[in-house]
């Protein structure tokens, strides 16, 4: 099994003519790549489609550039902003955290501390590799003193150490802090309820490197430092005091949850800073200098603390039981390369989906970028759902994923980006998948290299390409019928809103449009009650409520909740997004199920095989029949590069009791799907069986059609297997003129055919 | 303070487990291996969607592409994080339904074996 030698990635994924993109690329040895623009055309390389397709543009960005390999910081901490060393302590001191640990005995651990791995000197709150919590203090030689017996995996504990100087003392403490809601275990369970040591120690030195929470640090052997020794689990309100504090004292601070007084260096209040719109990276120091925090990684936020009592489901309710910090040793949200070169897009270069090809040796790389037009040069828009890349950016549903095969109901096909992905931390996880302690992934960013948004990436757990390389057939559509189109994304949309949209008489979306923020949802909502015109040619689309803060938009926040097609759920109390504000979770459960703006949502999902669509008696009637002009047959759609078909692997339904509006018309629907088509968990009141295609009627995919008086109008395919149909055949087929049909007469001035 | 016991779901997992691999060997027949090659795809009858949601859990086997749409080859999947997928032998397959037919004779193998 071969790695994957040459990778990278730009920032941003969308720019106009005038801006400038900066390159970022990694090689497993040093060198010299090739880097040449191309514009993508599509994707899949299986011979029963158009195949492989790029076209090469002259730029001043192709020519030799030098790569090497490049270092990444893998897990989230916190750096102190200390210039003036005040945490620099070689006197007697306290160190207090309130904690929840998720992973103690998965190796050493540091909490809290100042502490130089190569030098052994300072200071340190961590965990022992035994799973113990342990204090360490150090110059030149460290002295560890651990605690008695095993933290408990998931339960919250008030945990100090404290180093008496003068008469030579280190010692360490904790307290489980369990409530009926706050942990993994209840009140009635035995577990070690307290716990200390002790040990002799003498002196501590300057570790000469930052107060850090989660890691210390350590050199690296190619110069600089990387942050090692990495915690899993939460660290609510922490201190440092200039003294060693008795138990007594310390009590005062475990009930007060926090330290007071003239002895305080620093005392972070980790529930400071929430506003109704949610909480950034920053700690807030109380303390009298003032050492504020930062998250590295994006640490999670909007997460209960240790005080959290259950009633408060939401941080706006009562900030000051959502003081938890969530730490993971496998999040990465980006990679921070040097930038390999930088290049700005070109007045003349045509809107469309491009790459940066980069070849080493047998090497290739596309780095995918997309290049939106400075104002509308077309009647049409394709967008691109680059949020939705963003969630299964880097997903692991593969290697070491057990169960993928039954919901899917398909053999693994693995590639080496699969092998890549499973050996190579540094490529950070999807929002399908969970952290190394089990807690779900809420953030994904495209500061990395993104193996499956290639064009020739195949998703080993469906058999076939998914979403970035899938929504290429649509691209490649659009080209071989000559349609004229610029290209727009979801970062576009959610920055510009509407005006995004407006220039446009059609915009078309790509084949799995899943994650949509509340400002996307706004401005196509806003766009076809005005007027405007969408293709849906996806399925499973406005799906889940998702997050972007203003300063970071390469990241996205998402959290899964007590329903929907989901790999996790988010932990109860911790629904609502740090990046907004807002409840996550399914639009449908906000009020805004996908019928109503789309005509249809989410019904099922299989991917043994795709099925053809039969006509419905709305597709005669002379308003709408003008659709299937030049398509002969009831039947149609038993082709197509996703899984045979163009109705498949997930699907949506008409449904008037979720919104699709009344005066929908339902031109088709798919037949015949198999029970590993099951209907969604989430219209699911009572489980029973009888839910499979062979036995539920609303597993299947509806085309659907509306209009409003404004002379907006929707069409929506049902299906993310419809796009992977288009270029069957030379786009000579039924679904390529059922869309060109609609397609037309949406991007033709005027009224729409049928009077509407 | 009480000791923690190892988890006793287990115990039942294992004992369940054994009754299933009993009933679905008894489903194996020549004729629903010969279905299997002929339409992995489906559409499958009520013995063969149980087989293969049976073989689905299992998470064994995988089959490899080291070149894409070309070439498959069938591997095991690694039961500890951060190990690879091992090949099961040297053959390469140049069709995906050959290498899935494969599969599922490995998968039928281990079952009648008692290795599944």
């Amino acid at each position: 099994m071969r790695r994957v030698e040459l990778m990278g990635y730009c920032d941003p994924i969308s720019a106009a003519p005038g801006q400038t993109l900066r390159f970022m690329a990694a090689a497993a040895a040093p060198g010299e790549a090739q880097a040449q623009l191309v514009r993508l055309i599509h994707g899949d390389e299986n011979p029963r489609g158009p195949g492989f397709i790029e076209q090469e543009v002259a730029a001043s960005v192709n020519g030799r550039l030098a790569v090497a390999p490049q270092f990444t910081q893998v897990g989230n901490y916190v750096e102190v902003d200390d210039a003036q060393a005040r945490l620099a302590l070689s006197a007697s001191f306290t160190l207090y955290a309130f904690i929840q640990p998720t992973a103690p005995g998965k190796g050493r651990q540091a909490i809290i501390g100042r502490w130089n791995a190569d030098t052994n000197r300072g200071y340190e709150l961590g965990i022992d590799q035994s799973g113990r919590l342990c204090a360490r203090v150090g110059d030149g030689v460290a002295v560890e003193v651990a605690a008695e017996g095993a933290l408990t995996p998931r339960l919250w504990y008030f945990a100090a150490a404290t180093f008496d100087a003068v008469r030579g003392r280190l010692s360490v403490r904790y307290q489980a802090m369990v409530n009926a809601y706050n942990s993994q275990l209840s009140v009635v369970a035995p577990f070690a309820a307290d716990g200390s040591g002790a040990a002799k120690a003498k002196a501590c030195g300057d570790a000469g490197s930052g107060f850090l929470w989660g890691g210390h640090r350590r050199a690296r052997a190619g110069g600089g430092s990387e942050v090692v020794a990495l915690y899993n689990g939460k660290i609510d309100r922490c201190g440092v005091l200039s003294r060693a504090l008795t138990p007594a004292a310390l009590e005062k601070i475990r009930l007060a949850g926090g330290a007071r007084g003239a002895a305080v260096v620093a005392a972070w209040d980790t529930s400071a800073g929430y506003t109704a719109n949610g909480i950034g990276d920053s700690i807030v120091d109380t303390g009298p200098h003032k050492l504020h925090g930062r998250g590295v990684n994006r640490p999670k936020r909007a997460v209960t603390g240790y005080n959290w009592r259950g009633k408060d489901d939401c941080f706006r309710l009562d900030p000051k039981q959502y003081g938890g910090v969530h730490f993971h040793d496998d999040a990465m949200t980006d990679c921070r390369w040097p930038v390999l070169a930088q290049w700005t897009v070109p007045a003349d270069l045509k809107s469309g989906v491009y790459a940066l090809r980069l070849r080493k040796g047998a090497a290739e790389e596309h780095i995918v970028f997309f290049v939106r037009p400075a104002q509308a040069t077309a009647k049409i828009a394709m967008l691109m759902p680059t949020a939705s890349y963003l969630a299964y950016a880097n997903e692991h549903m593969h290697i070491a994923a057990p169960g993928i095969s039954l919901v899917t109901s398909r053999d693994l096909v693995l590639h080496d980006a699969d092998v890549e992905l499973s050996l190579n931390p540094a490529l950070g996880r999807s929002t399908y998948d969970v952290h190394s302690d089990g807690g779900g992934v809420f953030h994904t960013s495209y500061r990395r290299p993104v193996l499956n948004m290639r064009p020739k990436h195949r998703m080993a757990a469906i058999g076939a390409p998914w979403q970035f390389p899938a929504d290429l057939s649509i691209v490649c559509w659009l080209e071989q019928m000559g349609f004229a189109y610029d290209v727009i994304t979801d970062e576009d949309l959610h920055r510009d809103g509407a005006a995004c949209l407006q220039p446009y008489k059609v915009v078309l979306n790509g084949t799995h449009s899943e994650y949509y923020s509340e400002r996307m949802m706004d401005a196509t909502e806003q766009y076809v009650a005005g007027g405007g015109r969408v293709m849906y040619l996806g399925a499973n689309g406005y799906y889940w409520v998702v997050g972007f803060r203003d300063d970071e938009p390469w990241c996205m926040e998402v959290r899964k909740l007590d329903s929907g097609s989901r790999a996790w759920s988010a932990p109860p109390g911790e629904h609502y997004l740090a990046s907004t504000g807002e409840k996550s979770g399914l639009w449908r459960n906000r009020g805004r199920a996908p019928q109503k703006l789309t005509g249809v949502g989410f019904t099922s999902e299989g991917m043994d095989v795709s099925s053809p669509y039969r006509r419905m008696p709305d597709s005669y009637d002379p308003a709408v029949s003008w659709i299937f002009d030049s398509v002969a047959g009831e039947m149609f759609g038993d082709y197509g590069l996703g899984l045979g078909g163009a109705g498949g692997l997930e699907i949506d339904r008409y449904d008037l009791a979720w919104g699709t509006p009344p005066s929908t018309y339902l031109l088709a629907s798919t037949e015949n799907h198999s029970d590993f088509f099951p209907h969604v968990s989430e219209e699911l009141g009572f489980n029973h069986p009888g839910t499979g295609g062979t036995q539920d009627f609303q597993v299947r995919a509806d085309v659907t059609y509306f209009t409003n008086a404004a002379g907006g109008g929707m069409f929506s395919t049902g299906s993310i297997a419809w796009g992977q149909a288009l270029p069957w055949n030379n786009s000579d087929n039924e679904v390529s003129r059922i869309t060109a049909n609609v397609l037309r007469a949406f991007a033709a001035d005027g009224k729409l055919p049928g009077g509407g | 303070m009480a000791a923690a016991r190892a988890d006793q779901q287990l115990v039942y997992y294992d004992r369940y487990h054994k009754q299933l691999r009993q009933r679905v060997q008894a489903l194996i027949t020549d004729e629903l291996i010969q279905a299997y090659r002929e339409s992995p795809d489906g559409p499958h009858g009520d013995a063969m969607m149980r087989v293969l949601v049976y073989f689905g859990s299992r998470y064994k086997y995988a089959i490899y592409s080291p070149v894409a749409l070309r070439q498959f080859v069938i591997v095991t999947l690694p039961t500890t994080p951060g190990a690879l997928p091992q090949p099961v032998d040297d053959r390469v397959f140049h069709d995906e339904k050959e290498a899935r037919y494969a599969m599922f004779l490995l998968n039928v193998a281990d079952l009648r074996r008692g290795d599944a």
